[in-house]
């Protein structure tokens, strides 16, 4: 839907961005990571016609809307497809919540009063503010308020293509998640299309479904949350990892090099043990233990991350659950038409998965013709329903067979939350398993929960 | 180093600042005038948000009386005491009236007045500019598709306009009830003298133009009050220098168009 091609922009002698090229597909939410003053929010200024580019372009739904060569006062048709947040809000100091959230209204708009009152209301309450906000002055807000009074003052002019710039910082980890949320319930409820400006990698593994990292003008990966997790980049682990020194051990198998990660920057146990373990993770994951077709983590990586996951839930005491998903009839369409259409059908579900799980989820390949998803603070009660979903929208996928018919994969799931009593790699993986052969015997197109076996006590 | 060779090094480095801010003073020159341009094609806009150039008008005008009222009485009445001792010995008193008249209505009322106001007022929107454009509010409502020259430049303009000469002909007025005042309690010639000076040589036309150039005074003051505005960089210490910036080219400005006009009209 939004393509930005080879994107420039100069400032005096500094080159700000230099060959800056990303796509973001409709509905989805794609957030740009990178340190500050390394040129972020300037994407987010050229999309909505704040700044011109010194070089390439940017296009929405294949229409040119930023050039050299257009002008800012050519973006007034697309500014009404366009909505932005900024950092701080930038609330109208002179005017209260209500005035503010009603001011494009009353000017772009012919309705009433009694109608604009309407729409305000619904803006607050849909940002979780009460009515009675609507008298308030920006000054006696706080910042999460602020933030959340800005996001309705945006969405009353029903955007297609949201901005956040910074949305979450200077907030405290609390608003942050209820700001997250929000912007993922924009994107549930409005099917919006969000492009998120952020350095709170946290808050990026929660609601992206694609990250873009950004390092000295240049985009440096574009990938799920699953991937930039696992690369190898020593700046992306850096950043990643919140840490001050850049470690080229990571993966490494000098010891020399291994002993030098240690030392980075660590000082708390928790945090020595949690580096440990990616440390482990990420040895592991090295282009052997990837699946060469798919690209997800392959069975050996999948397990380490698996292990880890349920002891991270049992100490932290939060929900995690496994989904296997399979696709039915892999055999009979290979039957039809060929091994390596077969491959190919593998292939296309496996990239759907890395690109629609959150951040904080983790994928791999389970078998040949099943997937693994590892889900993190999944509501025990809503785990067939979020599963399904996922199923769906991998489902989606339609694949040219040879001969020129369109096939559409089923798949079939089994899910299973963890708990004390199945805390372990091959009893979830089995648990999973079997509730996916119930799936396939009750005839595929399916899911299936496995209870947790109750506690003998 | 040779003495020659420093002086014109010296020479150089002198010059190649004095270019420098020549550079920086055209550029503020082509910048005000685009902005200027911008108001003033935005101006037929402003019917239909009368309610914007109102509230500024009432925050101008309305809130600038105190102010402009007490300086006015001081005016009046300074202007009595120092011409009466300015006429001492050399002048008859008669004419003190006529002295105090042209001087009020010609330049110190309306001259003074403005200045005062452009102080209070420049800095104002200077700083509220300022403001808003550290604070991104500018950008975000062009990102609403909303014109800041339309909804925040123009009604400043008209307000300023329209309401700096109405506080000039109150001004004036208050000045000569102090004038009437002061000469009651402290000159030694009767109220009929001196109110036979007022009106001795009065033209009308002094009081129309010295009200009227005031109303290019109040454009003066908003377009530096906006102009610096939208020069803020950084924070607090920006906002600051901004309306510093605003207020001393305010006050140059009108001076300049003061010449100007007296050098071309009268």
């Amino acid at each position: 839907m939004l393509k930005i091609e080879h994107l420039k922009k100069r400032f005096g002698n500094q080159l700000v961005l230099d060959d800056i090229s990303l796509e973001i597909d409709r509905g989805e939410v794609i957030c740009i990571i990178g340190q500050s003053g390394g040129g972020k929010s300037v994407i987010l200024k050229h999309i909505i016609g704040l700044m011109i580019p010194d070089g390439g372009r940017i296009l929405i739904d294949g229409e040119e809307i930023s050039s050299p060569t257009k002008k800012s006062s050519d973006f007034e048709k697309v500014r009404r497809r366009l909505g932005m947040l900024f950092q701080g809000a930038a609330l109208f100091d002179s005017k209260n919540v209500g005035e503010n959230i009603a001011f494009p209204l009353r000017e772009h708009t012919a309705y009433s009063d009694d109608k604009i009152n309407e729409i305000v209301a619904e803006a607050l309450e849909m940002v979780g503010l009460q009515p009675s906000f609507r008298i308030k002055m920006p000054s006696e807000l706080s910042g999460g308020m602020r933030s959340r009074v800005g996001l309705a003052r945006a969405l009353v002019m029903k955007p297609e293509i949201m901005l956040y710039d910074e949305p979450t910082s200077a907030l405290d980890p609390i608003m942050t998640d209820k700001i997250n949320d929000l912007i993922l319930s924009l994107r549930d409820k409005l099917k919006m299309t969000s492009v998120v400006v952020t350095h709170d990698i946290a808050s990026a593994y929660k609601i992206a479904d694609k990250i873009a990292m950004i390092y000295e003008g240049k985009i440096i990966f574009s990938g799920t949350p699953a991937e930039i997790r696992a690369s190898r980049n020593p700046y992306i682990q850096q950043f990643i990892r919140g840490q001050r020194k850049l470690h080229y051990a990571v993966g490494s198998e000098s010891e020399e090099e291994s002993a030098l990660l240690r030392t980075v920057d660590v000082g708390q146990i928790k945090q020595r043990v949690t580096l440990d373990r990616k440390l482990r993770r990420d040895k592991s994951f090295d282009a052997a233990s990837r699946d060469a077709l798919t690209g997800l983590m392959g069975y050996q990586q999948f397990a380490a991350v698996m292990k880890d996951e349920i002891e991270r839930s049992i100490a932290e005491q939060e929900p995690m659950a496994l989904a296997l998903f399979g696709i039915d009839m892999l055999k009979e369409l290979g039957d039809r038409f060929g091994q390596q259409f077969c491959e190919t059908v593998v292939r296309e579900i496996g990239r759907k998965l890395g690109l629609s799980i959150r951040g904080s989820d983790s994928a791999g390949r389970f078998s040949s013709d099943e997937f693994g998803l590892i889900l993190v603070k999944t509501d025990p009660a809503l785990l067939d329903k979020t599963v399904d979903r996922i199923r769906k929208r991998l489902m989606e996928i339609v694949i040219k067979a040879p001969s020129g018919e369109e096939v559409h994969p089923v798949l079939s799931a089994g899910a299973t939350m963890c708990g004390e009593t199945n805390a372990s790699v091959d009893v979830l993986g089995k648990a999973a398993g079997q509730a996916l052969g119930r799936a396939r015997q009750r005839g595929g197109n399916r899911v299936e929960v496995a209870e947790v076996p109750k506690s003998q006590q | 180093m040779n003495p020659l060779v420093r002086l014109v090094s010296r020479l150089g480095a002198e010059g190649i600042s004095v270019a420098r801010g020549g550079g920086v003073f055209l550029s503020h020159v082509c910048r005000i005038s685009v902005l200027l341009w911008q108001i003033i094609t935005r101006v037929p806009l402003v019917v239909k948000n009368v309610s914007l150039s109102v509230e500024q008008m009432y925050g101008i005008g309305i809130d600038s009386l105190p102010l402009v009222s007490v300086i006015a009485i001081f005016i009046g009445a300074t202007t009595v005491t120092q011409a009466v001792y300015q006429f001492s010995g050399f002048i008859p008193l008669k004419y003190l009236g006529l002295a105090v008249c042209k001087t009020l209505i010609t330049e110190i009322g309306p001259v003074f007045t403005s200045m005062v106001v452009a102080g209070r007022i420049s800095t104002a929107i200077a700083a509220e500019i300022g403001s808003m454009k550290t604070g991104e509010q500018l950008d975000a409502m062009t990102c609403l598709n909303l014109d800041p020259v339309r909804y925040l430049y123009v009604p400043k303009m008209i307000a300023c306009m329209t309401m700096i000469p109405m506080l000039v002909i109150w001004s004036v007025a208050i000045a000569f009830a102090s004038s009437i005042l002061t000469v009651l309690f402290s000159v030694k010639i009767t109220l009929f003298v001196y109110i036979t000076g007022l009106k001795m040589l009065f033209n009308p036309a002094d009081l129309i133009i010295g009200v009227l150039k005031t109303s290019v005074f109040g454009g003066i003051i908003a377009l530096t009050g906006c102009h610096f505005g939208l020069e803020t960089r950084g924070g607090a210490e920006g906002v600051g220098n901004s309306t510093t910036k605003a207020v001393m080219t305010s006050y140059v400005l009108i001076l300049i168009f003061d010449f100007l006009i007296a050098f071309f009209v009268f």
